[in-house]
């Protein structure tokens, strides 16, 4: 193979891998990278097939001037939004046109760079952490380029003009290199100087899309909490400490909406006190009270501006100038965010409800919006709620919803031009969403001031993290309505509706494995700042003064020193989120062990010495001891074949075959064709299976002569 | 007493063990080093973490590359084998032994270098605890003794960025003989009196050519008493002449105070010539020696002659010019007489 030749076969292996993880990243479109991935087959038909024509200047030339338009083209049509795809095709075409034109030596390092653009460009847009598999393949293949690069150039140096007969293994080298390098690499992320915050491109961390999060938008239909009631991605994580309310019974609350549109909730207007501002050395605070419990969270991209807090919150600490307060006492962001989200939350015994009371105008208050109530409504609302007081006919109307409804969700995406009246005269099942828009209704037909809340219900703890899981799927819908002179919290929904947590088994086991793991992904390397670099090396030097200190046997005499406060600057000390690293750590261990005893045992299963007669010979002679025939070690094969087809006459043919071929390829050289060696297949398989009978029942006779013990 | 041994073969060690030769970065390495840089540049001008983890993995590579490019060059054992003669500004064949006494990776893509005139050659790959034969060139300009101090190793291994030197001690001295040149062709002056070949001359050989009468100033000793008897005159007995098979070289190594560049290259190509005659008439069966100003090799013939000479004429040194004539062992010999101020002898 001339050198050209190999070159070229390389580059355009490269040039096959390199764009794969662009399409999942929405940097370009899967039919653009498919029409890619076929034009580079097609070079590499031609590099294989020896092609001696290739683009000459001129052609290379013309082909960037007809390309111009459509660059232009594209730049038009893909906006500012995606100013990155365009660009992606332009580098796409140019290594496409510079492979079809590689004539000089030089042309080959034109392409690699264009290669090595179109990598980075795949690395940057990537947040999934599949992506380290892809740099892994990516590094292998480059190194195999690189070397092979090098080879080349030393054998043209040698005056060499084609490939010699003697093959380069470094197969064994290149894994090598490539896990020294990763394993190298990691210690250095984690060394390099940050003085950003991290950027993220792509659409958004945990595979999640870019479309926001049904149900806590500033419009939410009745629909969007039960389509995604199946939805199994994590929304969040909450550690919590101190009192609590059990992770089944963990209400968070996303956001109020008040005006109800005939079929669409629009989202609260901001509450009287406008926005919160944070009080020295604290955080936010959403309410009076004492602390009773704290609550570690860390929101995932969903897409929304709601801030998820437990209903119990009395103070958040987040690293914000302020955050808003809509009329129901929900909490929004100024934007969404497109990164994990950390922040801390005191916790009160009780809901904290924290939204605006109802004003004196009820005309003019939005909670009490008589919007969607006619008479039926409202003669409903009069015979479920009764008489007495507004916190009686709440619960009554609570009650009542509980349990002569049934929950359904088969009405997700059939509202029909009232669905709120449907739900209550006809279907009368629902979802979440219906039972607390209705109820939401009935209260207002009451006189009594109602909102609906959404926001999550429920968690899940994991296998592998300490704190709890909030998946999508546990989106749920209430109602807070105020009685009594405070608002209360109301969930009409019956038992059945109420968000489910996954059900134990491998299944789960798995899923949350592979949540984990993204969000350690999101969370240390994603999202990896300056801050964590400073815990990074404080984490360090706390652990080698622990480990002096015990060297030095000091810890009898002294109490432990206590962890050293983190100094990040601008931030309160506080723990991180941690997963349960130990049990992800033996996983991986184990995973890679049974990877490594696989290798091994497909290794030697390959090395293992191919059939011969002298190996069924030397088998032979093995088990014949155990079948009760002992054979001298100086018995000649003849002899043997002889002695042993007496003593098994049912195999003797068989054994007179084997020995016979062991004879002809041992000592006369003739080694037995294909025919040959499946009928001594056979033949050994039939010696064996006869042998191993009469074994066995020569150790049943041992054992009954014996006797029982 | 133990200390000092000890002191030596740590010398010993350290001198027998491979020096570095530093490190040339290739356009290769340039060209990565730069992109390093611009990502690393992008990396921390926008915070992307995946950039980051791209420039972490350059570095980490061009750690590994620079560890494994060194350990490539390393646990080598080198044997060579010389000729037996070696002539300056003649390509003379090495043979070398290379074995691998490392045992986790082999080495790949060793360019191995015998002295600063040696050819390079390429052994793409030796297996671990492999042994890899070959033959290299070995070139010196100049005649006399050479040392080869070490064994040059350099590789582009693994990805080409960098070119690693290591330097393995050999300490092989040489003994480089004169340049020869092909046909010297010298012009021999004629010998004196007798040879060993008959020449069918009357002359002063073994060979009886007539008798006749006895002249005044022959050797009486020639004279043939048995027949001077018979007649009752004097008989002389003339003999055949004899051609002489003996060459002696006159090499005049006596060089003038401030002798100048040219007269040095002058010099260095009359040894040369003197070389040149020495082993073309030894092949064709003369006895040779060789005299000049500071050495004498006697009369000889055969190979033990050629290489006393070469080596005789491969140590010559400059002495100081002096007026007197150099004188043949044998005057009968044909003589070839080389100097720088003396008539040459033709090229």
């Amino acid at each position: 193979m001339s050198f050209a030749r190999e070159k070229r076969l390389l580059l355009g292996l490269l040039a096959l891998l390199v764009p794969l993880p662009l399409p999942f990243n929405e940097a370009i479109t899967w039919p653009v990278l498919l029409l890619f991935e076929a034009a580079v087959a097609l070079f590499l038909r031609r590099a294989w097939l020896g092609q001696e024509r290739w683009l000459p200047n001129w052609a290379l030339n013309l082909l960037g001037l007809a390309y111009l338009p459509l660059l232009a083209l594209d730049i038009l049509a893909t906006g500012r939004a995606q100013a990155l795809r365009p660009v992606l095709h332009l580098a796409l075409f140019g290594i496409l046109a510079k492979l079809f034109s590689l004539r000089r030596e030089r042309d080959k390092w034109h392409v690699a760079i264009g290669l090595f653009f179109v990598f980075l460009a795949s690395m940057a847009t990537s947040v999934h952490p599949a992506v380290v598999l892809y740099l892994g393949l990516f590094l292998a293949a480059v190194l195999g380029v690189l070397v092979r690069f090098a080879y080349l150039h030393l054998l043209a140096s040698f005056g060499h003009r084609e490939l010699p007969g003697v093959r380069l293994p470094v197969t064994r080298f290149l894994a090598a290199a490539a896990a020294a390098t990763l394993l190298l690499a990691a210690p250095l992320f984690a060394l390099l100087p940050r003085v950003r915050s991290p950027l993220v491109f792509g659409p958004g961390l945990a595979g999640q899309g870019t479309e926001p999060v049904a149900g806590f938008s500033d419009e939410t239909g009745l629909d969007g909490i039960g389509a995604i009631r199946g939805n199994r991605q994590v929304a969040l994580r909450i550690e919590l400490s101190g009192r609590h309310p059990p992770p089944r019974l963990l209400r968070l609350k996303a956001a109020t909406y008040e005006v109800w549109e005939g079929r669409s909730w629009r989202r609260s207007g901001r509450a009287a006190r406008g926005s919160l501002l944070p009080e020295p050395f604290t955080g936010f605070r959403m309410g009076p009270g004492e602390m009773a419990g704290e609550a570690r969270i860390a929101l995932e991209p969903i897409g929304s501006t709601s801030l998820v807090l437990p209903v119990e919150s009395l103070l958040v600490d987040i690293e914000m100038p302020l955050l808003d307060l809509d009329a129901g006492g929900a909490v929004r962001l100024r934007s969404a965010p497109t990164r994990l989200l950390e922040y801390r939350v005191e916790l009160a015994e009780r809901p904290v409800l924290a939204g605006d009371r109802p004003l004196e105008d009820a005309a003019a208050e939005p909670a009490l919006d008589a919007s969607g109530i006619g008479e039926e409504i409202r003669a409903l609302a009069r015979a479920f709620a009764g008489e007495g007081s507004a916190a009686e006919r709440a619960a009554r109307i609570e009650r009542r919803l509980r349990s002569e409804f049934r929950y359904s969700d088969e009405f997700v995406g059939r509202g029909g031009a009232d669905p709120i009246h449907d739900f209550l005269f006809r279907n009368r099942a629902g979802h979440c969403e219906y039972f607390a828009s209705a109820m939401v209704l009935l209260l207002r037909a009451e006189g009594i001031p109602a909102r609906l809340v959404t926001g999550f219900l429920g968690a899940e703890s994991s296998y592998w993290e300490e704190g709890l899981i909030v998946r999508q799927g546990n989106a749920h819908a209430w109602v807070e309505g105020y009685v009594e002179g405070g608002w209360a919290l109301f969930d009409p929904t019956p038992e059945a509706g109420l968000p489910e947590l996954s059900p134990a088994g491998l299944a789960l086991l798995l899923r949350q494995a592979y949540d984990s793991l993204v969000f350690l992904w999101d969370r240390h390397v994603l999202s990896f700042d300056f801050y964590d670099q400073v815990r990074v090396f404080s984490d360090l030097r706390d652990f080698w003064s622990r480990l002096l200190a015990q060297l030095r046997e000091r810890e009898r005499a002294a109490p432990a020193p206590a962890e050293a406060p983190v100094e990040e600057v601008g931030r309160a000390p506080e723990e991180r989120m941690g997963p349960r690293l130990w049990r992800p750590t033996v996983a991986v261990l184990w995973a890679l062990a049974a990877l490594a005893g696989g290798a091994l045992a497909w290794r030697s299963w390959r090395r293992r010495p191919a059939w011969s007669a002298t190996l069924s010979y030397r088998r032979l002679r093995q088990r014949l001891p155990a079948a009760g025939f002992a054979v001298p070690d100086a018995m000649a094969p003849l002899a043997l074949a002889a002695a042993a087809g007496r003593r098994f006459p049912e195999i003797h043919a068989e054994i007179e075959r084997l020995v016979g071929r062991y004879v002809e390829e041992a000592f006369a050289g003739r080694l037995p064709g294909p025919d040959g060696l499946a009928a001594a297949r056979l033949e050994r398989a039939a010696v064996e299976r006869a042998l191993r009978r009469h074994g066995s029942a020569r150790g049943r006779r041992a054992r009954r002569r014996r006797g029982p013990r | 007493m133990g200390a000092a041994r000890g002191l030596a073969r740590l010398r010993a060690w350290l001198r027998a063990r491979p020096v570095p030769e530093g490190i040339r970065i290739t356009r290769v390495g340039l060209w990565y080093l730069l992109f390093a840089l611009l990502v690393a540049a992008a990396a921390v001008n926008t915070g992307n973490n995946a950039l980051y983890m791209v420039v972490a993995v350059m570095l980490a590579l061009l750690v590994v590359s620079g560890f494994v490019s060194r350990a490539n060059l390393t646990r080598l054992e080198l044997e060579l084998s010389l000729p037996a003669e070696i002539f300056a500004r003649r390509p003379a064949v090495v043979a070398f032994t290379l074995r691998h006494r490392g045992r986790l990776f082999p080495r790949w893509l060793l360019v191995l270098q015998v002295g600063p005139g040696g050819r390079p050659r390429l052994v793409p790959f030796l297996p671990v605890k492999g042994v890899a034969r070959g033959a290299t060139e070995l070139l010196v300009s100049r005649r006399g003794r050479h040392r080869i101090g070490h064994s040059h190793f350099s590789s582009l291994f693994p990805l080409g960025l960098f070119r690693k030197g290591l330097r393995y001690p050999a300490g092989i001295d040489l003994l480089v003989y004169p340049e020869l040149f092909p046909g010297a062709g010298v012009e021999l002056e004629r010998g004196g009196l007798a040879g060993e070949e008959s020449s069918r001359r009357a002359g002063w050989g073994h060979e009886l050519h007539a008798l006749r009468a006895f002249r005044p100033g022959d050797d009486p000793r020639w004279v043939h008493w048995r027949k001077s008897a018979r007649t009752g005159d004097l008989i002389f007995t003339e003999r055949e002449a004899e051609e002489t098979l003996r060459l002696s070289i006159l090499l005049d190594n006596g060089l003038p105070t401030g002798v100048t560049e040219e007269q040095l290259e002058r010099f260095e190509r009359l040894v040369s010539e003197a070389a040149s005659a020495a082993v073309d008439h030894l092949e064709r069966g003369f006895e040779v020696e060789l005299v000049t100003r500071t050495a004498a090799v006697p009369f000889g013939g055969g190979a033990r002659q050629r290489r006393t000479i070469l080596e005789t004429l491969a140590l010559l040194e400059s002495a100081p010019r002096r007026r007197s004539a150099l004188l043949p062992g044998d005057p009968r010999a044909k003589l070839l007489r080389l100097g720088l101020g003396s008539s040459e002898a033709a090229a």
